[in-house]
């Protein structure tokens, strides 16, 4: 690749120059819509920081609106989530064998069954099961 | 024998002294030139010292095949120069601007972002100028932008709008920028009385850290919003500072406003000034960009000042402001404001004005950063 290409304007610049050339030869259009977007923008930012200056400095305040009041959810209470008396019994076993394949089923089985039917937790919008924790288990 | 002495004489015909043009002795004198004033006076060195190597560098006169040239594709030169050519360099240098300015004096003075604005005029004017004398509207545009004093904006306007020229546009707005002392001064003090200069503003009141989070997030929504093809500078700007104002990513501010605007302006300034090759630089267009230059700041100086005094009539007298801060209406951060600090000083020693010019100073970096996207979508 030699100088020239490197430095040639692009296509689309040549045309949109072309274009600008044959409206506005002498800059004049181009230069008074410039100009007033840059004061536009800038007096746009002008209005915005004097408001949040006044905002934050408390010159202005902000309507008090009036939210309805929520009620602090109270968990729901379900029916009981106690263990069968056979998840409690495998569990007892799995804590009290020696360390065993058997051990490992007793302990797989009654934490199959306590999560996956029993077990829900019930406080509202608080969730400390997480989901993938427990295909990992039943995997 | 015979060999040795072709072998010497081929080895010749590659060296720089035999492919040695005056042109090429011209540049390499300048860029020798910009070295020493950037050592000896002091004038914007960090810039100047790279630039005027990199000329050195790229006025070496080298024979084609070699491929170290700057133009040559795939030379390490080359690739380097991919970040000023496509615009890369511009939106990180100013992503460290952002990091490493503070906007309070604009926030607590906001109607001082409309000095911003005014400057931008020169801008414009220098554009109607270039017009005139037979430049493109593309090549005009990246030469007016030389009047917001701000370099990236000149390199990434004119990569965009005159490739060709970009060499010769650099050059003049970081020369300007250098001499920002030496042509704003007169300026103002031709268009002040001694009773304007004396003006004392009130101080700016102090800043929440709340209102300095809220300033980039607004800002650049509202300025993005009005002018998108003005994004990617406007936003490197914005998120450099809410960097710095969000209280949380220091780290990320440090090496945004220090090795990375480092690096950044080291890559920017030795490939702008190896860019300035002999046979592209050394033409009659260079001159008259650099008069168009001049005339561009000069512009915007006096519509940064006349303007003040144009918000003086409508001012209550204990809200007058200085009209020695109109001329940081361009964005030469920090010198322009020096200048006025400067000013000020020299007619009444009490009356600071740093704190008061830094606002339409850094509305400058913002006002300038729009006019370029407004270039870009008109010509683009």
């Amino acid at each position: 690749m030699n100088t020239f290409v490197l430095l040639q304007v692009s296509e689309q610049v040549a045309i949109k120059s072309a274009e600008m050339a044959a409206k506005d030869p002498h800059g004049i259009i181009i230069t008074a819509v410039s100009v007033s977007v840059v004061f536009f923008a800038l007096i746009i930012l002008y209005f915005a920081y004097t408001f949040i200056g006044k905002l934050t400095s408390g010159q202005i305040k902000m309507p008090q609106i009036k939210l309805p009041s929520f009620r602090k959810k109270s968990a729901v209470k379900t029916e009981s989530v106690h263990p069968t008396p056979e998840e409690m019994a495998a569990i007892a076993l799995a804590l009290e064998s020696k360390r065993s394949g058997e051990v490992y089923a007793a302990i797989g089985l009654a934490l199959h069954q306590h999560m996956n039917e029993k077990v829900h937790d019930n406080e509202s919008y608080v969730i400390t099961i997480k989901r993938r924790h427990c295909e990992k288990l039943q995997n | 024998m015979n060999t040795v002495i072709e072998s010497l004489q081929q080895f010749w015909q590659y060296t720089g002294f035999a492919n040695m043009t005056y042109q090429h002795l011209i540049m390499v004198l300048i860029g020798i030139a910009f070295i020493t004033v950037a050592i000896k006076k002091d004038w914007e060195p960090l810039l100047l010292v790279p630039i005027g190597f990199g000329m050195i560098i790229g006025n070496i006169p080298i024979t084609e095949g070699l491929n170290v040239g700057i133009y040559e594709e795939g030379s390490v030169l080359n690739i380097l120069y991919q970040g000023v050519q496509k615009g890369w360099y511009p939106p990180l240098i100013f992503l460290g601007i952002g990091a490493m300015t503070d906007f309070s004096a604009l926030i607590s003075q906001p109607r001082l972002m409309l000095i911003g604005a005014a400057a931008q005029i020169g801008i414009f004017g220098a554009y109607a100028i270039a017009l005139q004398l037979g430049f493109t509207p593309a090549e005009a545009g990246a030469i007016g932008i030389i009047g917001g004093a701000d370099g990236p904006t000149a390199i990434f306007l004119s990569s965009k709008l005159a490739p060709h020229l970009m060499g010769a546009i650099a050059v003049s707005a970081y020369s300007y920028m250098a001499l920002v002392p030496v042509i704003q001064r007169p300026i103002m003090l031709m268009l002040t009385t001694k009773k304007e200069r004396l003006i004392r503003m009130k101080p700016p009141r102090a800043v929440s850290q709340k209102e300095k989070i809220i300033f980039p997030i607004v800002g650049f929504i509202l300025t993005a919003m009005i002018v998108p093809s003005g994004m990617a500078l406007l936003g490197m700007l914005f998120f450099g500072n809410l960097l710095k104002e969000s209280g949380v990513t220091k780290r990320l501010a440090e090496t945004a406003r220090g090795p990375l605007i480092d690096v950044v302006t080291i890559l920017i300034g030795v490939t702008v000034g190896c860019s300035t090759q002999a046979d592209v630089f050394l033409t009659g267009s260079s001159v008259k960009i650099f008069v168009l230059g001049l005339l561009s700041f000069v512009i915007a100086t006096m519509c940064g000042v006349l303007f003040v005094k144009f918000m003086n009539l409508f001012c209550k007298p204990e809200n007058k402001i200085n009209p020695l801060i109109g001329n940081a209406g361009v964005s030469a951060v920090p010198d322009a404001a020096r200048v006025s600090q400067n000013a000020g000083r020299e007619f009444d020693k009490s009356n600071h004005l740093l704190m008061h010019a830094m606002a339409p100073n850094v509305a400058g970096v913002i006002g300038s950063a729009v006019a370029a996207g407004i270039l870009l979508s008109f010509l683009g």
